[in-house]
């Protein structure tokens, strides 16, 4: 199993039942965005439409976006952020 | 002499810094973020302030509240700062500074400044460094509506428009091979 850390913000922090952070451990199987997509969705139903679509989340992984349709290997340590549509300025 | 619109650079911004970047709670003020990018060398500031504007769409705005992820935001306005020295030559020193938390109506949310040895470099830059910022910066806004009107979670159109045109890119490179 690996362990990474999940970090959740705005929309998806308040879908998610105002969770900001959270570890998460996977199986060697699991450990890419693709399948932790997947698990978040079920692990937090109120996520699930956003996470699915990647039009509506994207994610960063350890401080670097994920571009679509890119499914990255992720390892023990790595820090995921879930990203909605940005709204700085 | 004495009646300058800004202060000489002050001893406290003596930096050899090339930029200076915060996103905080504590938004510095555009006086600090002017004196920080002034030099001798340079005859140029340009300067941006966004602020909290009152309505949306006919709804009273009461304000904003924002929320970031501070490491990678920062190191996206850095970024942006090395894409603004790369494609405008002149650029001496950056100031690129965002809040978080609440701002209400009329203060600002987000400071940008830069100088250069002439004016030209300078007014295209802190154009291309609020754009920038607005496409790719990891901050979001809450916009908060008086009486009954609730809020929503806003979304910048520069961050759509970007996250099309990656994909244009990656559709034309599948094609090649």
């Amino acid at each position: 199993m690996i362990s990474i850390q999940v970090l959740f913000f705005a929309s998806a922090r308040e879908a998610a039942g105002d969770i900001s952070k959270k570890c998460i451990e996977l199986t060697p199987d699991e450990a890419n965005t693709s399948s932790l997509r997947r698990l978040l969705a079920l692990e937090y139903p109120g996520l699930a439409s956003m996470v699915k679509d990647e039009e509506n989340l994207t994610l960063a992984l350890n401080e670097e976006y994920v571009t679509r349709g890119q499914v990255l290997a992720l390892k023990d340590g790595d820090t995921i952020a879930l990203i909605p549509p940005i709204s700085g300025g | 002499m004495s009646h300058s619109l800004l202060s000489p650079p002050s001893t406290s911004f003596k930096s050899n810094e090339r930029y200076f970047i915060r996103v905080s709670e504590q938004l510095p003020s555009l006086e600090e973020c002017s004196q920080f990018v002034s030099d001798a060398s340079c005859g140029a500031i340009a300067t941006f302030a966004g602020t909290t504007r009152d309505n949306f769409q006919g709804k009273k705005v009461t304000q904003l509240s924002y929320e970031g992820y501070v490491p990678m935001a920062e190191k996206e306005l850095r970024g942006i700062c090395d894409d603004a020295c790369e494609k405008f030559s002149g650029i001496h020193k950056i100031a690129a500074v965002h809040i978080l938390g609440d701002c209400p109506v009329g203060f600002p949310s987000v400071i940008l400044a830069c100088s250069s040895p002439h004016r030209r470099e300078s007014i295209h830059c802190v154009e291309y460094l609020i754009d920038a910022l607005k496409a790719r910066v990891p901050i979001w806004k809450r916009e908060c509506y008086e009486g009954d009107n609730g809020s929503v979670w806003k979304e910048n159109i520069e961050w759509k428009e970007g996250r099309q045109e990656r994909v244009m890119i990656k559709d034309e490179g599948s094609k090649v091979t």
